[in-house]
């Protein structure tokens, strides 16, 4: 019993020892051998994962953590590289949590550390008064939906005494209690997807995020939330139809507010915001498809969000409030990064034949199979709205004259996120593994 | 398999150019131009084998994905508008190398690539491949458009992609009810996504509202290639998956859209005439032949699909030269002003022989190969209905408003502009590419049988 458990928990068991000795490299202030322990860390971890037998998708969150973990490496403030592993670090022991659990106190414990981590990693590059109210707003909205998510956990544990997932399975669906309890967990677990009304103030929050912690902040953790809102739905299938309505409402409001934004962060916000929503339809489906469409999106999502990241990383540790009228002729002055940046941004924004595209087609194709017919036509105008934004990436690295002074990039920097973008170009070869 | 290699032509000759230094300017030109050239000579070789057998079909590719099917092949109909394409595409290029001046390299590459996209599209046997170049088709011309575009080329190309992307939305929507099964050949929902879809990229009324601007504002190159080829995906869509997929829609409101593309042959021809810019009214002249198109093929006869081929490839030639001859101008006057215009035919006659020969090929004059196409497609309409023949009938008057208009207002009169007094006439360049569309108008015109008898299918 004890060794299976152990060998259950291996990954996190690992994750804690690699914590502990990321703050004996943080307090020692060593350097030497620190990019040799992360390189190890992630290879173990991944081995550890294998072991455990843990499913595709910790897998998935631990591959584009190390990718993100790239992104960190590339910046120029690798002074704080060691403090940054530290969050991420402890991000992933709660995300792995989350996604292993089968306990309501569990999840809730795992994530208020995934929040606690963000809300550090948020207010850490705040400065002047002007930048840090965005962040304790955050912090505040976080904290009530927090104690709203505990309130509804309490409730359901009053009612059933059963604190696991089957708590819901138990409950009289007709019970006004069971109805309250499952308004405030969805409300609760709005604010953790950026649904609306939860969605609105989160540029205001990005915009002042290091765009290194924005890329962690818009990939991992809302991989994770949403494989967890796909587990929970074998419990909870009534959340499916609330959900599906916030999703529309909220691609409709960030697509819109999109096309206004001249800020790059803001707009990549907005962008998180609308593929959030999208994956979240990944999760209405019948079985297998639900999983399989869910994988395969987020896999080409790490993939084009993250590269779009990558390319733009250099320009933010300039300038961290870039606008998309400094980064006029980027085409000129670095071509291989503008022509990545094209790819990633015609797979964001899902033209065929990118990987984009097939993401979102497969989506649509198996929800229009289970009867979906109106809600992808309303997903579908959505996104012409939505191209309204990646049109201004278009717009101003390719059409206007250049502005901007050339960076200096490694080869190696420039062909890796190439060759990323010609992956996110032919993401349809993996959809062979997911159909 | 040779198939996907000739017609990849274009595409390996992108990739060679992305290596290519910007300054070598000819050279990037002389490699595009050898891209572009071999589907064309690949697509003369195929028309040779379907005039032997007009009933082959040459199936080059298929891929199954469980319920997916990517399926690539040509027929005697996919190959008039491949040939077409493959004609078109050196044209521009050639035209092109005296026209573009900056950033060439990434013109040709786009205007490569653009050759690769639509000769795969319209081989597309499929829905799905259909759609991923249907949609890939607009990128090369989102960066043609606006990036050697005229002074409006941003709000044309908003108008251009939003257009298109909403086509692409509503077909993509209809694709996957067709895929999926929920759409079958009774379905109305299905035909009319289909429907409104292909009748934005047509254009017909009132769909049509980008076409002006787009036309107006592309460089020449893009300006030919939209109407010559680009407008054709939505005929071709039409003819090759809504009328076979919706089968019984389309006999059920046969009628509404015959009546849409009559409206829009006499739409579009006023509309042509009420204009005071050249590439505008060439522009509005599309949407009239193009109903035309339309009304062929929605007769259902034989006669009406055959016209509407002809069609097809006739407004490809003809409003292709119209746009060169603009552009001839353009770069010479730097206006496209009708009321700048007056009394140049003295100035330079061979400009204005071949200005007045692609205009009266609009107006379907006998011996010119819109005679042949529009002829057969208001035999059809007489064949469906004697009024449709009828007031089709009166179509040709229309079109002689505004091509006479273009002729007087630029080549008869007085010459009141004196910067006309000293225009250079057509060059050796010009002249060949004029020359090689006004054989096609003849050859198609004088001797439409061998091309009518791949088409009798």
């Amino acid at each position: 019993m004890m060794e299976n458990i152990l060998k259950i928990y291996l990954p996190e068991i690992l994750l804690t020892l690699l914590l502990l000795i990321n703050i004996f490299f943080m307090i020692s202030k060593r350097k030497k051998g620190y990019y040799l322990f992360i390189i190890f860390s992630y290879l173990f971890l991944i081995i550890s994962v294998v072991i455990s037998g843990a499913e595709g998708f910790i897998f998935l969150i631990d591959i584009g953590t190390f990718f993100i973990l790239y992104i960190f490496y590339l910046s120029e403030k690798r002074d704080e590289f060691c403090t940054t592993n530290f969050f991420i670090f402890a991000h992933l022991i709660s995300l792995h949590l989350i996604l292993k659990t089968n306990s309501l106190v569990i999840f809730f414990i795992s994530l208020e550390l995934l929040s606690f981590v963000f809300y550090i990693l948020v207010g850490l590059e705040a400065k002047k008064f002007k930048d840090i109210a965005p962040v304790i707003r955050y912090f505040v909205i976080g904290s009530v939906s927090s104690i709203i998510l505990l309130f509804s956990i309490i409730l359901i544990y009053s009612k059933t005494q059963d604190l696991s997932y089957n708590a819901f399975v138990m409950f009289n669906k007709t019970d006004p209690v069971f109805r309250l309890s499952f308004f405030l967990f969805i409300f609760a677990l709005g604010f953790k997807i950026l649904f609306i009304p939860f969605q609105f103030f989160m540029p205001d929050v990005f915009e002042k995020v290091r765009l290194q912690y924005l890329a962690l902040i818009s990939l991992t953790p809302k991989a994770g939330i949403l494989i967890f809102l796909y587990k929970i739905k074998f419990y909870l299938p009534e959340m499916v139809f609330p959900l599906s309505v916030f999703a529309i409402i909220t691609l409709f409001f960030s697509n819109l507010a999109g096309i206004y934004e001249n800020k790059i962060k803001r707009v990549l916000a907005y962008s998180t915001i609308s593929h959030s929503a999208f994956l979240l339809f990944s999760i209405l489906l019948p079985e297998p498809y639900a999983k399989n469409v869910l994988f395969y999106y987020l896999l080409i999502y790490f993939i084009m969000k993250g590269g779009l990241f990558l390319s733009l990383n250099y320009f933010f540790n300039k300038n961290e409030d870039l606008e998309f009228g400094e980064l006029k002729g980027l085409y000129f002055t670095d071509k291989m990064i503008a022509i990545s940046a094209l790819l990633f941004v015609l797979s964001l924004a899902s033209f065929p034949p990118t990987g984009g595209f097939f993401a979102k087609f497969y989506l649509l194709y198996e929800l229009f199979k289970s009867g979906f017919v109106k809600e992808i036509f309303i997903l579908l105008i959505l996104t012409i709205l939505g191209f309204g934004y990646y049109i201004k990436f278009l717009n101003s690295f390719f059409l206007e004259p250049a502005r901007i002074r050339k960076v200096k990039y490694t080869r190696f920097y420039e062909s890796f996120t190439l060759i990323l973008g010609v992956i996110s170009l032919f993401g349809f070869i993996f959809i062979k593994f997911f159909i | 398999m040779k198939e996907i290699l000739f017609f990849s032509f274009p595409l390996i000759g992108a990739i060679i150019l992305f290596f290519i230094r910007e300054e070598k300017r000819n050279f990037i030109f002389n490699i595009s131009l050898f891209f572009s050239f071999i589907p064309f000579l690949f697509s003369l070789y195929l028309l040779f084998l379907f005039f032997a057998n007009p009933e082959l079909k040459i199936s080059f590719f298929s891929y199954y994905l469980k319920e997916f099917k990517f399926i690539f092949g040509i027929d005697s109909f996919a190959l008039f508008l491949i040939f077409l394409n493959n004609l078109l595409f050196p044209v521009s290029i050639f035209f092109s190398k005296d026209d573009i001046f900056f950033r060439i390299k990434e013109f040709n590459i786009w205007i490569l690539l653009s050759q690769t996209a639509l000769n795969f599209l319209f081989a597309s046997e499929s829905l799905l491949n259909f759609f991923i170049f249907w949609e890939f088709s607009i990128i090369p011309f989102y960066f043609l458009i606006g990036i050697w575009g005229g002074e409006r080329k941003r709000i044309a190309n908003y108008k251009f992609v939003f257009y298109t992307l909403l086509s692409g939305v509503l077909l993509l929507t209809g694709i996957i009810g067709v895929l999926t099964g929920v759409f079958d050949k009774y379905s109305k929902i299905g035909f009319f996504l289909f429907l409104i879809a292909f009748s934005i990229k047509v254009p017909l009324f009132p769909f049509h509202t980008w076409l002006p601007d787009a036309h107006t504002e592309a460089p020449t190159a893009g300006s030919v290639i939209l109407a010559g080829v680009l407008l054709k995906m939505g005929t071709w869509g039409f003819y090759k998956f809504l009328m076979p997929l919706f089968s019984y829609p389309f006999e059920v409101y046969k009628n509404l859209i015959i009546f849409i593309a009559i409206f829009s042959i006499f739409y579009g021809a006023l509309m042509s005439f009420a204009q005071d810019d050249l590439k505008r009214l060439i522009a509005y002249s599309s949407v009239s032949h193009m109903g035309f198109v339309i009304m062929g093929l929605s007769t259902g006869k034989i006669s009406g699909i055959q016209g509407a081929f002809f069609q097809m490839f006739n407004h490809g030639i003809v409003t292709g030269a119209l746009f060169i001859l603009v552009g001839i101008l353009y770069k010479r006057t730097h206006t496209r002003k009708l009321s700048d215009y007056g009394g140049i035919s003295k100035v330079i006659p061979r400009f204005s022989f071949f200005f007045i020969l692609f205009f009266i090929a609009t107006v379907a004059l006998p011996g010119t190969s819109n005679f042949v196409g529009e002829f057969l497609v208001i035999f059809s309409s007489f064949m469906t209905r004697f009024k449709y023949g009828v007031i089709l009938s009166f179509a040709p008057f229309a079109s002689a408003l505004y091509a006479l208009k273009a002729i007087k207002r630029t080549l008869w009169g007085e010459i009141v502009n004196k910067n006309l007094l000293h225009l250079p006439d057509i060059d050796f360049r010009e002249r060949f590419i004029l020359a090689v569309f006004s054989v096609f108008v003849f050859l198609l015109g004088i001797l439409p049988f061998p091309f009518l008898y791949i088409l009798y299918r």
